[in-house]
């Protein structure tokens, strides 16, 4: 009941708040859309389909403000539909072309680069391929922990609890330790 | 979780991510304190942490950038704003979607008036029927020391309830002012009367329904949850969570419409409560057995770091930075110098040293201190009494370590008999004689069961402290007095008597074998009140025994 009060206030607040609205919406635009392309890329969409499912991400966030939904943290709810969004987009566009970031090649590109480059760029490559084996879930819960979301926005938006997350992550950063251990010990 | 407990892996990240509740967080971080092992973990993992963020700006550098400049969002924004408003009013408004399932309730809701205001009457009987209870509850339980964590967003502190001690009162302002906001007490926040009073005041309130959850602390038991939300105000609402087992507040929150909140939360010391409930009627001496000194704490003059320092370079004068396990913080607006396990004569050096000095208080909580006849400024004459009885005890037993050892026993011994009189009580608040009257056979047998099955432990356990104690404290003296006769004629009064016989034997033991001060009683005089009262206790046993086998 308290709810249905809050919305209904919310409702004649509307006209009032729909500029501030979008000032938030701009703001958080203008601050999150860089990391939320990025992490499409590594979902494997394409350049300029990433682009354009960040903007509709936000343009979504804004229709569902304005429809008066409680979004209590606008990050979390971002990547979240950022991910779900981003495995349709990535769908349609595999029967066109599969996006490959060519990281490997990227990260092992490194001629004429000094020494002391070379080796953390060996190491980094190493740490590459450890997160590139880790299982989908770890990796899918990795990634958005490095963006920052918290165990249960990250359960939200793979569709997981969030003890599940804070399994998978555990996995994870187990194996990865254990590299670090290996390559610190070369 | 006890120091000798490693948390895993998983708990560890959950610690470093910030994702463990409250408690369970500082549960991790004392045993972190302590602990080099897992410190060591701790390090690994913020290591790999570390290696991901590393190797993420390596990553993103490498990414391609957006193919083309970002578009400014403004006309799309209009564009929804538009389509929005095209719609109908009852339409535009019913996209928000609670409305949209009120709506679609609402004739449902209208034939069923009459039992959905039944329903939605329900919890807050539930609530407020349950505190009531909590409360009376709480009325009885045994008065004892409890240490409180008070958590802000930004800052926390920790104070013991209970000591009337003017200087526990002492909060950050930021604190004070959150709890002037809310309206709720400040001086006592875990309470069942707090809550109440605070609940009470309230002129728009909802209560959920009271359900049930995990100990956050032992999750193995439950806790009753109960979560009021205000509609107007600053506060958004309130949470208490109740034990199951006694009703005992363990854990409360108040949270704030900008997102502020206050957490209070016992801190129990090991063993924390789960397993049985013997642990939490024990009056675990928690209380310094030296009195704190009011007239060393100047009003309004706060202990600052340059005050810290100044005690750890007298410690360190008189060598007690040396490996003793003393511990100096700053706490309350003064510097407590404290500590578990100090020998004694580094504990008398360290208050020859710093009890004139202001805003320091020396607080050691060793029952031995008392059992040693240490004679501190301000100790009671019982406590000399206690010591000189434990002295006649130790000759008695063969040694200190005799006297430990039958100490700790005696201790055991009538830490179950409390709990099960406690659990007695329970069932008697819980079926009053006009339930009872109401129960079918069957019920009414069982109920008897539960009874005569906690009696004969309790009357074991009373044996057994009887047996232990009365040679060595008739050898000294001690004789029965005179001492109110059993009486009551239903179980449930009786029980009250039990309870309230068991209570006095437990004071009595806690100052005869040194855990806790005395007040009034003599060397002479307190081996007789101990056996007096353990004779009350017998005789109240047997009588209600014998109402519960009638």
């Amino acid at each position: 009941m308290l709810s249905i009060g809050l919305q209904l206030v919310t409702v004649f607040r509307l006209d009032r708040t729909a500029t501030a609205l979008q000032n938030r919406v701009t703001e958080l635009f203008e601050e999150s859309r860089e990391d939320v392309f990025r992490y499409l890329l590594t979902l494997g969409l394409r350049p300029s389909r990433a682009q354009e499912t960040v903007q509709e991400v936000f343009l979504r966030l804004y229709a569902s403000l304005q429809k008066g939904e409680d979004i209590q943290n606008p990050r979390g709810w971002i990547f979240r539909v950022a991910h779900n969004y981003g495995l349709k987009v990535r769908a349609r566009q595999a029967a066109e072309d599969p996006f490959d970031a060519g990281m490997e090649l990227q990260l092992a590109s490194h001629a004429d680069t000094p020494e002391q480059e070379l080796l953390e760029q060996e190491r980094v490559l190493q740490f590459h391929r450890a997160v590139e084996g880790l299982s989908e879930q770890q990796r899918r819960c990795l990634l958005l922990r490095m963006e920052g979301l918290r165990y249960p926005e990250i359960g939200s938006a793979l569709g997981i609890s969030a003890s599940a997350v804070g399994e998978f992550l555990r996995r994870a950063v187990v194996r990865l330790k254990k590299v670090r251990a290996v390559e610190g010990s070369k | 979780m006890s120091s000798f407990q490693h948390p895993g892996e998983g708990v560890l990240l959950r610690y470093i991510d910030g994702e463990l509740p409250g408690r369970k967080s500082r549960q991790v971080r004392h045993h972190l304190e302590a602990c080099w092992q897992c410190r060591g973990l701790v390090e690994e993992l913020e290591g790999a942490v570390a290696e991901c963020i590393r190797y993420r700006k390596q990553v993103q550098s490498y990414l391609p950038a957006p193919p083309k400049a970002w578009s400014d969002l403004s006309r799309d924004f209009s564009r929804i704003d538009a389509s929005f408003r095209s719609e109908p009013f009852w339409k535009r408004y019913l996209t928000f979607p609670m409305l949209r399932q009120a709506a679609a309730g609402a004739a449902v809701l209208a034939l069923l008036f009459a039992a959905i205001y039944q329903l939605r009457k329900a919890p807050a009987v539930e609530a407020a029927a349950l505190l009531q209870r909590a409360a009376a509850a709480e009325v009885v339980r045994p008065v004892a020391i409890r240490r409180i964590r008070i958590q802000t967003r930004d800052i926390g502190i920790t104070r013991n309830v209970g000591t009337g001690d003017v200087a526990e009162a002492t909060m950050p302002r930021a604190m004070e002012s959150l709890f002037a906001e809310a309206r709720y007490n400040e001086q006592d926040p875990l309470s069942v009367r707090s809550y109440r009073e605070w609940r009470d005041g309230l002129a728009e309130k909802e209560d959920d329904p009271v359900s049930t959850v995990a100990d956050p602390e032992a999750p193995t038991e439950r806790c009753y949850r109960i979560h009021t939300l205000i509609a107007t105000g600053d506060v958004v609402g309130a949470t208490l969570l109740l034990s199951a087992a006694d009703l005992h507040p363990v854990e409360g929150r108040l949270e704030f419409r900008d997102r502020n909140w206050i957490e209070f939360t016992e801190i129990l010391d090991p063993p924390v409560r789960g397993g049985t409930n013997t642990a939490e009627h024990v009056e675990v001496p928690m209380r310094p057995v030296v009195p704190s000194r009011p007239a060393a704490v100047v009003p309004g003059a706060l202990a600052s770091i340059s005050d810290e320092i100044m005690v750890l370079s007298a410690l360190h004068q008189i060598g007690a930075d040396l490996g003793d396990p003393v511990e100096v913080a700053l706490s309350g607006g003064k510097v407590v110098v404290g500590g578990v396990g100090v020998p004694l004569r580094v504990q008398q050096e360290i208050h020859e040293k710093l009890d004139s000095q202001p805003n320091v208080s020396v607080q050691f909580s060793d029952p031995q201190r008392l059992a040693s006849g240490h004679a501190a400024g301000g100790q009671s004459s019982a406590a000399s009494a206690s010591g000189r009885v434990q002295t006649h005890l130790e000759d008695q037993l063969g040694g200190r370590a005799e006297f430990q050892r039958f100490s700790a026993e005696v201790l055991k011994s009538n830490e179950i008999a409390m709990s099960r009189a406690y659990a007695m009580r329970n069932l008697a608040q819980q079926f009053p004689v006009e339930i009872e009257s109401g129960l079918n056979a069957d019920g009414r047998r069982m109920l008897r069961d539960m009874l005569r099955d906690h009696m004969s432990h309790l009357s074991k356990q009373v044996s057994d402290v009887q047996s232990l104690l009365m040679p060595s404290l008739t050898a000294i003296g001690a004789t029965v007095q005179a001492r109110r006769p059993a009486e009551g004629t239903e179980w449930q009064s009786s029980v009250e008597d039990v309870v309230r016989a068991s209570q006095l034997v437990e004071v009595r033991l806690s100052v005869l074998l040194g855990v806790t001060p005395g007040q009034n009683s003599t060397s002479t005089q307190l081996p007789s009140e101990v056996v007096t009262a353990l004779a009350e206790l017998r005789a109240n046993v047997d009588h209600c025994s014998s109402l519960l086998n009638y």
